[in-house]
């Protein structure tokens, strides 16, 4: 499939950029295409042009799959040319394998961000649920809180020295949020929250490391006057460590205690 | 001369009886309660059934058959929220008595204009109350085969009506487990090959609605009946399907998420639902009490009237004098009280509106809720699925070189999948 490869080069030249490369990546109809038709032995300097190109291999590559076609059918003159851009990459022919390497690359993006989604989801339908059935056992719940809490809260101290052995049972897995407290050295304000009731077990996090999500905005009241919804929706929060859900949550909770005053 | 005699005692007789018959009538109307059902029990397996039998069920959203008209709604006291509430939670307990059983698969509630499963489950509601339902429910296979297409109504057992620790039945369980039996019935009379093939048409049914160019062959469709029939089946190793296989496992995820919505939603009304039953069928039972004893008083009166009136005018006796005139009053007084019980029959039913109005506001949210997260799950869900659908097909021309311009006429997408 001989392409055209001197008017590539010409191309390859006018859209030389540092990000070539991955735009004739993704937009790998394109690429495809034009490494069909580029690959004689343009050595390093066409493969540098190429790259510089991908940016533009990108563009045509997302404007359908037009060059993909034509660089798959050998090619008309033209689309040989704006693949021959991206084929400077050096990177030959483009095989099946290659290709499916390429699909299957998409699927995995794709289904990545799926299962994210559906995870997101079934997260937030188990929050509903342990909301429902907190309420229910809620003055259980309470005292049993307490006690994680007080552990908690010493742990979360260790925790703001960077410590990692905070929270065992219930305590460390509430903890698991507060992680970047921790590492902030907010033991202190973790032990408030184990004082509080409601949001503590926070500090055991700090273990955990900085992966767990964010602490309290500051205009959030302490939590020491929170009934059992209100310490729901502050729990779920300070766990999530998603940040847009976690402002969802805290807007929910500043809607309830609004209501609640 | 005795002969003479006797003709006359029997009126006599009749009208000295009429008042009695009256306090016994009246007496008698006490309100009658719904003796408890003799429970029907879905069979469950009693053995384990090989995962290639085991047919997946996917139970629709229940049409709420909601007249358009407001007056008709009124009329048949049909709260327009309150019925789309039913229509999800009624699904979700016929799923869990199919679950219940161990008989089936995968079973879950599904938006009604949903993905196609081995077995898929539509009902519409033709009557609910506390009192009583009746559903027409309508059970087809991945093959386009008619498992049922039949009406179930069931009265309300009132053991579940009363407060007790532990959470009762559902009141109309006779009716879902009923279906669940019936569903067995008719899976029973498959053989074992008809009952792996439904799974495997629903598979390639799934496979020609995202990529029709690809899966075509392998199925044939009768269109006068609207079956399926399996030619072939793909070869295991083939790239497109087993892309397809994770995209499948991915539609799995979808409708387990929708499921568990639907779940989320019935726990949260169950309770509220539970209490508007259980006052509904109360007053619905005190209607229908007020009904019949207005209806018996009105007659049993106008009887007693008419008899008085005979009987005084064939007596000569002052004893039967006073018997007829006692039975006409009577009669008057008992005729009267049942016209003034349709005060206390519109009272109930003016109760029946306030509970529905009540109840309506309270699933209101609830049920927008549902709705609208179920909108954009599938929405954001359709994205990703035209996507996959692009690929899929890149994926077909890559391995086999050939364009992917197949008619999607092959298999009948799933209405309103993807």
């Amino acid at each position: 499939m001989p392409g055209t490869p001197g008017t590539g080069g010409a191309d390859g030249q006018g859209g030389a950029s540092p990000q070539g490369q991955a735009g004739g990546g993704d937009g790998g109809q394109g690429g495809s295409a034009g490494a069909a038709g580029s690959t004689p032995g343009q050595g390093p300097a066409a493969g540098t042009q190429g790259q510089g190109s991908g940016a533009g291999g990108g563009g045509s590559g997302a404007s359908g799959g037009g060059a993909d076609a034509g660089g798959g059918a050998g090619g008309s003159a033209s689309s040989g040319g704006a693949s021959g851009s991206s084929a400077g990459a050096g990177s030959g022919p483009v095989t099946p394998e290659d290709r499916r390497a390429q699909i299957d690359r998409r699927f995995d993006e794709t289904f990545a961000v799926f299962d994210e989604r559906m995870r997101k989801e079934q997260e937030r339908i188990s929050q509903e649920r342990a909301g429902r059935s907190g309420s229910a056992g809620a003055v259980g719940a309470a005292g049993e809180d307490a006690e994680a809490q007080q552990g908690a809260a010493g742990e979360g101290a260790s925790a703001g020295q960077g410590e990692g052995d905070a929270g065992s049972g219930n305590a460390g897995e509430q903890g698991t949020g507060t992680g970047q407290q921790g590492g902030d050295g907010s033991g202190d304000q973790s032990q408030g929250s184990g004082q509080q009731g409601g949001g503590g077990g926070v500090g055991g996090g700090g273990a955990k490391g900085g992966g767990g999500p964010s602490g309290v905005p500051s205009d959030i009241p302490d939590g020491r006057d929170d009934d059992i919804v209100a310490r729901q929706l502050r729990e779920a929060a300070m766990k999530e460590t998603d940040p847009e859900l976690r402002e969802r949550l805290w807007d929910e909770y500043r809607k309830y205690k609004q209501s609640t005053q | 001369m005795t002969p003479t005699h006797e003709p006359r005692r029997t009126p006599l007789r009749a009208a000295a009886l009429v008042p009695v018959l009256l306090l016994v009538a009246a007496s008698g109307c006490v309100v009658q309660d719904q003796r408890p059902m003799p429970p029907v029990v879905a069979k469950k397996a009693t053995a384990e059934i090989p995962q290639d039998e085991l047919l997946d069920v996917g139970i629709h959203v229940f049409d709420p058959n909601v007249p358009e008209d407001e007056k008709a709604q009124e009329k048949q006291r049909i709260f327009p929220d309150v019925r789309k509430a039913e229509s999800r939670f009624m699904p979700v307990l016929l799923r869990d008595t199919l679950e219940g059983t161990g008989q089936w698969g995968q079973v879950r509630v599904l938006p009604s204009e949903s993905a196609t499963s081995d077995l898929n489950v539509e009902g519409r509601i033709l009557e609910s109350t506390g009192s009583e339902i009746r559903l027409a429910i309508k059970a087809t296979d991945a093959i386009g085969r008619v498992w049922l297409d039949d009406e179930y109504e069931g009265i309300a057992d009132t053991r579940a009506y009363k407060d007790v620790a532990v959470k009762p039945r559902d009141p109309f369980d006779n009716v879902y487990a009923t279906i669940a039996n019936d569903l067995l019935a008719a899976r029973e009379k498959l053989t074992r090959e008809q009952r792996v093939q439904v799974h495997q048409v629903a598979e390639l049914r799934f496979a020609a609605d995202l990529a029709p160019y690809a899966f075509k062959p392998y199925l044939a469709r009768d269109g006068r009946k609207g079956t399926y029939t399996l030619t072939r089946l793909p070869a295991g190793d083939d790239p497109v399907v087993q892309r397809l296989e994770r995209v499948r496992e991915r539609d799995y995820s979808l409708v387990d998420t929708l499921n568990e919505h639907y779940s989320n939603f019935a726990e949260t009304m169950d309770d509220a639902y539970g209490n508007w039953r259980k006052y509904t069928h109360e007053e619905l039972q005190a209607e229908a009490d007020a009904r019949r004893k207005a209806l018996t008083r009105q007659v049993l009166g106008a009887a007693a009237v008419v008899g008085g009136i005979i009987a005084g005018g064939e007596t000569t006796s002052s004893a039967g004098n006073a018997a007829s005139t006692a039975a006409v009053l009577g009669g008057i007084y008992a005729f009267k009280s049942g016209l003034d019980m349709r005060a206390e029959i519109k009272m109930h039913g003016e109760s029946l509106k306030q509970l529905g109005s009540s109840f309506q506001s309270e699933v209101q949210p609830i049920v927008v809720d549902i709705e609208g997260r179920t909108l954009e799950l599938k929405g954001s869900a359709e994205e990703q699925y035209a996507e996959w659908r692009r690929l899929l097909r890149e994926m077909y021309e890559n391995e086999t070189g050939l364009p992917a311009t197949a008619s999607t006429e092959a298999a009948k997408p799933a209405p309103g999948r993807r």
